[in-house]
């Protein structure tokens, strides 16, 4: 395992405004743009990077495909109006959106939430996050090739979904978590279904651990060399 | 030239028509505005066959509806549970491709930003005729929550002809196969003529996204 | 934090100190006094992390306020850093060599500010938005929904269920205000 020397001596450096002087014409280089339609890119993003042969010399990002201008939104709006809007700034994980914005307004306020609303928000908040590391593993996984483990992934996470719509109302926009507190409590039998959803979404983070770092692209693509804190 | 001094925005200078030498000295005359394809903009193509034979072909067309997997908004998270098992849309016939020469259904999911709204218009001409548009969720009616936003766009049938509107925010997985079927019933009905309308009323379809688009960088049909 | 504080204010001349939390603070700083006290917070005291730069409109003041939020991995604590700029012709010092990640908030207040940190890199490039000809549109004086209304096509026929408006009928129904 050695360690990672990145040799970029046969390239232009960058220049100190951020710019690299790569010289398009020379047929050395190709200018690919990753756009935002692509199967890879999971999201809308688009990176524009220069390439020579298998190794990148420069990807610039290109943001803004989803900008709505949020905070401008807010402005407009009264205090309770906003939490349809906070609910959607990250799609696949909106819940924790929810909390910071209940969280800034009590403590503004100074309004002090009940215990039991406490633990149910933590309750959402970590369903949220099982949720969106399901989906992350899916799409990782997609991007090298195994398909079938998002397919996995998706269909547990849908499972947890239903457990949400249980609790909530709707699948993925909740609007659960408000400014003093939590909506309503936990309808009657919702400790025993999420128990045998969590049993289920065990048995396949499991078939997904002995599936994922053991095979064949994973394993070639791990441990190629080493990085540094202080060199990132 | 009109086009050129009525633009808010100016045109980067890689896109002006200017004289450039090639690597034999020949010296040439580029417009990278100009698509060197074909310059016609888009014909209409009425149905020319027998009735019968038109609805074979319409039946056909609808029982294999080939989506660009294109997510352009918050819809997106909807249409994958479509692809797993549970809510298996394969058995209708509907794949998503990445590719918009291998779709002829372009989903938009979601509200547009202006800036997505022009990868979307350029996506949707390269697709091959004929094409159908479906509007999922409430902002692609009426602009939906962000109706004061200053980057999304409020009416989608302004800019690309759309074929059906699937309501709801976020519609159900469910929501989204009923949608199909109807979608399925309008093209055996004969009534999908999207890409019809948008070659009959093709200038005023440009002059509205000229409009929200101050950048226009592109030819206006991308073949 | 009031003995962070005290010990800053032995070497540079500082504006007052609103504690909010136990372990978050703002101090309000003159912009000649922020490079030096940037670098200070970040090799002497510790505060090695930038989390945020962004910028608040104070319209009636007539001034933008950037905060630099500064995190103490270590000991868990935040300080904020508030300089006060004029609203026209805005410039400020940019900090994209202490701090890469700047350059990507410098990138965004200039678009949608005006803020021009000049040396930046790519600051001048579109980030979030094409086209855009207007006045950066973040500054309250932008109404963006005089400007939806006029830029885009809208669908007749969308009632408003807006409780303001609803209770403004009914409290007043000729119309007055």
């Amino acid at each position: 395992m050695a360690l990672f020397e990145p040799d970029r001596s046969q390239y232009p450096d960058k220049n100190p405004d951020g710019t690299c002087d790569i010289d398009l014409t020379s047929g050395k280089y190709l200018k690919v743009w990753q756009g935002p339609n692509h199967p890879g890119i999971t999201g809308n993003m688009s990176v524009e990077l220069t390439v020579c042969g298998d190794e990148v010399v420069e990807g610039l990002t290109h943001v803004g495909y989803l900008h709505r201008g949020f905070e401008k939104l807010m402005e407009r709006r009264s205090f309770i109006q906003c939490f349809p809007i906070v609910c959607r700034i990250c799609v696949p994980e909106p819940d924790f959106n929810e909390y910071l914005y209940a969280a800034t307004v009590e403590e503004l306020a100074g309004i002090k939430v009940p215990e039991r609303a406490d633990w149910i928000r933590t309750l959402i908040l970590e369903m949220g996050r099982i949720n969106s590391y399901l989906m992350y593993l899916g799409g990782q996984a997609g991007a090298f090739g195994l398909g079938v483990v998002g397919q996995w992934t998706t269909y547990v996470r849908d499972l947890m979904l239903d457990r949400f719509e249980e609790l909530t109302g709707a699948r993925i926009y909740h609007m659960f978590i408000l400014p003093g507190g939590v909506r309503d409590g936990l309808p009657e039998g919702f400790k025993e279904r999420l128990e045998e959803t969590l049993q289920e979404v065990e048995r396949t983070l499991k078939d997904v651990h002995d599936y994922v770092p053991e095979r064949g692209v994973q394993k070639t693509h791990q441990r190629c060399g080493l990085y540094r804190p202080r060199d990132v | 030239m009109k086009d050129e001094l009525d633009r808010k925005v100016p045109l980067p200078d890689e896109l002006k028509k200017r004289v450039i030498k090639g690597p034999d000295g020949f010296e040439f005359e580029v417009d990278p505005m100009q698509d060197y394809f074909c310059q016609e903009p888009p014909k209409e193509h009425p149905p020319i066959y027998v009735k019968i034979v038109e609805d074979f072909f319409n039946w056909a067309r609808s029982e294999s509806l080939w989506i660009l997997g294109f997510g352009t908004g918050c819809g997106a998270i909807e249409m994958r549970p479509l692809m797993t098992p549970r809510f298996d849309a394969y058995r209708y016939g509907i794949q998503w491709r990445p590719t918009p020469r291998q779709a002829n259904l372009l989903m938009i999911s979601g509200y547009l930003s202006v800036k997505t709204l022009k990868r979307a218009i350029r996506a949707y001409e390269q697709m091959q005729s004929p094409k159908y548009v479906v509007g999922l969720g409430s902002c692609t009616i009426n602009g939906g929550m962000y109706f004061d936003s200053y980057n999304t766009i409020k009416r989608l049938d302004e800019y690309l002809p759309v074929d059906l509107y699937i309501a709801g925010c976020m519609p159900r997985p469910e929501a989204l196969l009923k949608g199909f079927e109807d979608l399925k019933k309008i093209i055996r009905a004969g009534g999908a003529e999207g890409a019809n309308h948008y070659a009959e009323h093709f200038e005023r379809y440009k002059e509205n996204q000229k409009k929200v688009i101050l950048d226009w960088d592109m030819p206006d049909y991308s073949w | 934090m009031k003995e962070l504080f005290n010990r800053l204010k032995t070497h540079f001349p500082l504006g007052e100190i609103t504690e909010q939390r136990e372990n978050l603070a703002f101090i309000n700083v003159e912009r000649a006094q922020l490079r030096a006290l940037l670098l200070h917070l970040r090799d002497v005291e510790g505060y090695t992390h930038l989390v945020l730069l962004t910028a608040v409109d104070w319209l009636e003041e007539g001034e933008l306020q950037l905060t630099y939020l500064l995190n103490n991995r270590v000991q868990a604590l935040d300080v904020g850093l508030r300089v006060m700029l004029p609203r026209e012709g805005t410039v400020m010092d940019s900090i994209h060599d202490i701090w890469p990640t700047a350059e990507t908030y410098q990138r965004e207040l200039r678009e949608m500010f005006g803020i021009d940190f000049p040396g930046s890199p790519r600051v001048n490039d579109n980030f979030a938005l094409e086209g855009w000809v207007e006045t950066p549109p973040y500054r309250r004086d932008f109404d963006t929904l005089e400007f939806s209304e006029r830029n885009f096509a809208h669908r007749e026929g969308r009632e408003t269920f807006d409780p303001r408006a609803h209770m403004k009928k009914k409290l007043y129904p000729d119309g007055g205000a």
